[in-house]
């Protein structure tokens, strides 16, 4: 589905990704982890689309299309899902709204139809409901005055809503108590399917005990240093990222 | 990501959609402006002696006054004895006018249904009665004889001189006195026509009232009146929209709005300003400067202003309220959008007289291309608004670098018991927001609009149903091309 | 010593031309949108040009008065201040410290602006013709034509004086004249100081007089400077103050205005930007009572990129006075990433006090976060109750929130002595509230 070849990424004179490579099969979790700077949150945003890049060399091919060549919105409706680590805030514009707007925009560029109003609110109700979200959010402007949690919590709201085939998930445990991670956990197993792949960048190992990943990645200063099953994560929490470093320098 | 879509670069060349030009024949003075003009208009429209007297003396008041200058705002010298002061669609010469809706001009009726204004009382859709104004006369009333039965007049301003002499001797300047200002001295002179409402003590008006202003005619300016008075615990709710062609010239619009609250009457008045901007090099577009106030004489009275501006080269002006009536109530909620060459100086004055008066002011000034935005508001507490509240707000929303965003207010409180508050901010939508909308599937184009509708959600809902769906897409409308 | 100034050429041109200028334009009127809400028609009979003749010693009985007040304004603390005064327009060499770069204090002068043209003139030509060319109206012009004296400091660069510097002005009972000031200070690359500006009436009985002040600072690169103006005036005086500040890049500037005297000040504060990451913070509190008139004028221009500034201001007007706030932010259109806010905020306390304010913005570039609040209002009266409901009197109450009120302007102060020293002055000026 996802194909990451010789990625690298510079932004303000600075290399972040010095050549990563990276396969994701239909359905398969991935998880990405490693120190902070290791370059995780820039793996995202060239994957979104994000314009602040100096350049970009590689390829990253999403089921048989050059991502790169993509405006985000493309990537957007392509199935390319980015779940932010800090979702904006965007005064004045109904959450509800904005996810309906986003919804039939995928929709059409799908060919579906799109939905009506009752339709929309049905199927958002009742996501909002596994999410154990608050009616508030129907209500409020876009992220505004949402806690961390909250926000968190909207993502993966959205993410049920567009059915993307690809999800990012950029820290999404940062932030959240023990309660609020069982929750988003579940909402995102939920949408775990043998069509839909995730990849899942994080800096604990907490989040790995209930999203349970096929294999566990370390990145560290822009590459891959090393890859395995999930055990990695729990190896990696207890010797911490030094380790892999050390390795590295050693063998 | 920042290469201009190739959609947005179609739509913008579209972009003004009634700047078609309607052929009527049309009955033209010429150019100028002297007595001998200002008799001429007077006795077209057969007015008695009171309403000549007032005109001339308004004249000679113009005559010794200058054009003010403090605006933001920057435009060639305007020669006034260029401008045509009269031009009225032959088919309504005075007397021999159509004597009820059927009989009106078949190619009036066509432009005003292009326009999307149907002067077929059957076929209106809801409630909404219109004085439909095309350049300086008043072509078609619609509803007129209904709203009698109910006690409500709503009519021309020139029939209303003839029918309601009393009325209008009693009201008109009693709100915007003729040396008020330059412009507002210039059409008390030369004014051709426009709309009058009374409602009744204790009448609701069951209809919105509504006047749509057309400039139709080349060089010509639109000078016209609009008075409407609200008698004890009655209640209003007044339209106004306004479009012109599209010419590479500049034309003057000069209108006086005056709004009289008695006790506990309440007026709202929502303009929706969409005349010809200019095109995107800042050639021609209407120069729209205008002087709207209302007075809230009566305890207890609201009189509230909803302004949606996206049109003009140049607009200038400041609905106001004097908040005389104790306890009585002013509100002015605005939004102005300046795109390519466009200039915006607008806001408002409260002026607080009686005791326990409240005002609001919410304004949301949104700058592209080189458009230059101004709000400019005065809120004073006089010695005697014992009690008086007012809360401001006024942001700023800019597209572009090389827009500009202006915030002017003045605060005077000379009551010690007064809650006066004021706040402002200037931001320009972040790239993090366009970057989350894009990452959801939506496109730069509609991120801007749902973002800049979203800035101007408070104002938006103040506005009736059917206007707000109208606002909102000329707001998306008016700023096509400034993205990117 | 010479006569008065050792006058060069360029200054004798200099003086002229805005002699000739303020001929022409005279005072500025309300019609002139700056001076919309201060009129200083009051002043119109009066001589600007008169200021007493030179005299370099005074009476012994002045001279014990102004050093008892000199005394009580001390700011000796841990560091001892250094100190110029003058005396109704003129420098007291007598009373003051005078600074040369002396290897104890290396690298500072503080010295009068007489002194410095004749001994070293270098460098002031420039300063002092970019303000004539730059001045908005007759009360400057006034200044550059009439100036008899100022102080001067100059800190070389990466040089950190630790000693406040003191600059006192002291008005007498002996004159009904005109009072001109112009003071220099210079603070270089990498360079730190602290400098105050005492406006001292000494007394209350004095007629009419009129101080003219004004400030030109320029900061190097990384500079920073904390200055403060306390204007003490007698209350029949008129106090027109001019503060401008450059600041290059990296700089950083704090300035107080704490206007408590005179019946009618205007303080005018005009900062630029000129390189790109500096800060300024200006932080105000005027106070009024019976028909004081005060007025504090500022105006912050980003002409560059990555700067931020920080407004607040507030008043406290009791009696019938009347306080104006005008303070405009102005970026300009290449000034990207520009941090503005600006907050004023007014507290009356009497049927008859009027506070008028226009905070206003004037935004060219996009990518700039900025912002003002203004408000007017009395004391909280929830505020109030607890107090009351906690055994406090009712007078009391209103006193203590009033001055807490202020207090919030008057933290902001890092000297310890001055700030105590403020606060009782407020305390002193406010008393009894109705």
């Amino acid at each position: 589905m996802l194909s990451i070849h010789d990625l690298k990424a510079k932004v303000d004179g600075k290399n972040i990704l010095k050549g990563l490579n990276l396969e994701i099969k239909a359905g398969e979790v991935h998880a990405i982890m490693g120190p902070n700077g290791a370059g995780k949150s820039t793996l995202s945003n060239v994957l979104a689309g994000r314009d602040v890049f100096e350049s970009i060399e590689g390829k990253v091919t999403f089921q048989g299309k050059n991502l790169l060549d993509l405006e985000p919105e493309a990537r957007a409706r392509e199935g390319v899902f980015l779940a932010f680590q800090y979702p904006v805030e965007i005064p004045g514009v109904g959450n509800l709204y904005f996810l309906r707007a986003a919804v039939n925009s995928v929709r059409r560029s799908r060919g579906q139809s799109e939905l009506d109003a009752m339709d929309f609110l049905t199927l958002a109700k009742q996501k909002m409901r596994d999410l154990q979200m608050d009616q508030k959010f129907q209500e409020r402007s876009v992220n505004e005055g949402f806690s961390g949690g909250e926000k968190k919590r909207n993502e993966i709201f959205q993410m049920a809503m567009l059915e993307p085939k690809l999800c990012v998930l950029d820290e999404t445990d940062s932030g959240l108590d023990i309660d609020a991670l069982r929750v988003v956990a579940d909402g995102v197993n939920r949408l775990r399917s043998s069509e839909r792949s995730f990849l899942l960048i994080t800096h604990y190992q907490r989040l790995l005990d209930y999203i349970v990943p096929d294999y566990v990645h370390v990145l560290a200063d822009g590459k891959i240093v090393k890859s395995g099953g999930k055990e990695l994560a729990l190896e990696l929490e207890k010797k911490g990222y030094q380790w892999v470093g050390q390795k590295e320098t050693n063998g | 990501m920042s290469t201009p879509n190739q959609a947005i670069k179609d739509i913008a060349a579209k972009d003004y959609q009634y700047g078609f030009v309607t052929d009527i024949e049309a009955e033209t003075v010429a150019p100028g402006i002297n007595e001998d003009i200002i008799r001429l208009i007077s006795s077209k429209k057969n007015e008695p002696q009171f309403m000549l007297d007032w005109r001339l003396k308004a004249f000679q008041v113009w005559q010794k006054m200058k054009e003010p200058n403090w605006a933001n705002v920057h435009y060639p010298k305007i020669n006034y004895q260029d401008i045509i002061y009269y031009s009225a669609p032959k088919s309504m010469k005075p007397g021999e006018g159509p004597k009820n809706l059927d009989e009106i001009d078949p190619e009036l009726r066509k432009m005003f249904d292009k326009l999307g204004i149907s002067l077929n009382e059957q076929k209106r859709l809801s409630g909404i009665a219109v004085d439909a104004v095309v350049d300086s006369v008043s072509v078609a009333t619609t509803f007129k004889s209904k709203l009698k039965e109910i006690g409500v007049i709503f009519c021309s301003f020139s029939e209303a001189v003839l029918e309601y002499p009393e009325l209008i001797q009693k009201y008109l300047g009693s709100v915007v006195p003729v040396a008020d200002n330059y412009f507002s001295a210039l059409n008390s002179a030369a004014f051709t026509d426009g709309s009058f409402c009374f409602i009744p003590k204790g009448v609701k008006c069951p209809m919105e009232l509504s006047t749509y202003f057309r400039i139709n005619a080349s060089g010509t300016g639109q000078f016209e009146r609009t008075l409407i008075v609200a008698e004890e615990d009655s209640y209003v709710s007044y339209l106004e929209g306004c479009t012109a062609p599209r010419r590479d010239e500049n034309q003057l619009h000069a209108a006086v709005v005056e709004i009289v609250a008695l006790d506990r009457a309440q007026v709202k008045y929502a303009t929706v300003q969409n005349w010809y901007p200019g095109d995107k090099d800042g050639k021609g577009g209407i120069y729209n400067f205008v002087t709207k106030r209302g007075r809230c004489k009566g305890v207890s009275s609201k009189i509230s202003w909803t302004q949606v501006e996206t049109g003009s080269a140049i607009t200038w002006k400041y609905p106001s309220v004097m908040l005389e009536g104790d306890n009585s109530v002013g509100e002015f909620y605005s939004i102005a959008l300046t795109n390519h060459f466009q200039q915006a100086d607008t806001g408002t004055k409260m002026v607080h007289i009686g005791k326990n008066t409240k005002s609001t002011i919410i304004s949301k000034g949104i700058s592209a291309g080189r458009g230059q935005n101004t709000y400019r508001g005065l809120v004073a507490i006089q010695k005697s608004a014992e009690g008086a509240r007012n809360y401001s707000q006024c942001d700023s929303l800019l597209l572009g670098d090389k827009c500009g965003a202006h915030t002017f207010p003045y605060l005077q409180v000379k009551n010690e018991s007064a809650q006066v508050e004021h706040e402002a901010s200037t931001s320009k939508i972040s790239e993090d927001q366009i970057f989350y909308c894009k990452q959801r599937g939506i496109s730069e184009e509609d991120a801007v609009s749902m973002i800049v509708n979203g800035f101007c959600k408070d104002v938006l809902k103040k506005l009736p149903m059917e206007f707000a769906v109208e606002a909102q897409k000329l707001l998306g409308v008016s700023l096509e091309g400034s993205v990117g | 010593m010479g006569k008065t100034l050792s006058t060069p050429d360029w200054l004798s041109h200099l003086r002229q031309d805005a002699w000739f200028a303020f001929e022409k334009q005279g005072l500025p009127t309300t019609r002139s949108e700056d001076w919309k809400y201060t009129s200083l028609s009051s002043l119109k009979e009066f001589d600007f040009r008169a200021t007493d003749a030179p005299r370099y010693s005074w009476p012994d009985p002045v001279i014990t008065q102004v050093k008892s007040a000199l005394k009580e304004r001390s700011m000796d603390g841990q560091h001892k201040e250094i100190r110029l005064v003058f005396i109704d327009g003129e420098y007291c060499a007598a009373l003051s410290d005078t600074v040369l770069a002396t290897p104890a204090q290396s690298g500072v002068k503080v010295l009068s602006l007489g002194q410095t043209l004749k001994d070293l003139p270098q460098g002031l030509q420039k300063p002092l013709e970019t303000f004539h060319s730059q001045s908005e109206d007759g009360v400057k012009f006034l200044n550059t034509a009439c100036f008899k004296d100022g102080a001067v400091l100059r800190v070389s660069p990466n040089q950190s004086v630790s000693s406040p510097i003191h600059f006192v002005f002291v008005r007498t009972a002996d004159t009904a004249k005109s009072a001109y000031y112009r003071n220099l200070i210079s603070v270089e690359k990498g360079a730190k100081a602290q400098v105050v500006e005492t406006y001292l009436g000494l007394d209350s009985r004095a007629s009419q007089q009129v101080t003219n002040s004004v400030t030109q600072v320029s900061l190097e690169e990384s500079a920073n400077l904390e200055l403060i103006r306390i204007q003490l005036e007698a209350p029949s005086g008129c106090f027109l103050g001019d503060l401008r500040v450059n600041q290059e890049k990296n700089s950083e500037f704090t300035g107080h205005w704490v206007s408590l005297g005179a019946s009618l000040a205007r303080n005018e504060t005009r900062v630029e930007f000129q390189g790109e990451g500096s800060t300024a913070s200006l932080n105000g509190l005027y106070f009024g009572k019976e028909k004081q008139h005060t007025d504090s004028f500022v105006l912050i221009h980003h002409a560059s990129p990555h700067c931020n500034s920080h407004q607040k201001y507030k008043g406290v007007l009791d009696g019938s006075a009347l306080g104006v706030f005008s303070g405009k932010i102005e970026v300009a259109l290449d000034a990207q990433k520009s941090n503005a806010t600006q907050v004023n905020r007014n507290l009356l306390l009497s049927k008859q006090a009027q506070a008028y304010t226009r905070p206003q913005l004037q935004i060219h570039a996009d990518d700039v976060k900025c912002s003002h609040g203004a408000t007017v209002g009395q004391l909280d009266d929830q505020a109030l109750f607890y107090l009351r409901s906690r055994g406090i009197s009712k007078d009391d109450s209103r006193r203590l929130l009033t001055e807490a009120f202020a207090g919030e302007v008057l933290d902001q102060l890092k000297n310890d002595t001055l700030k105590a020293q403020i606060k009782i002055d407020f305390a002193a000026r406010l008393g009894r509230v109705s």
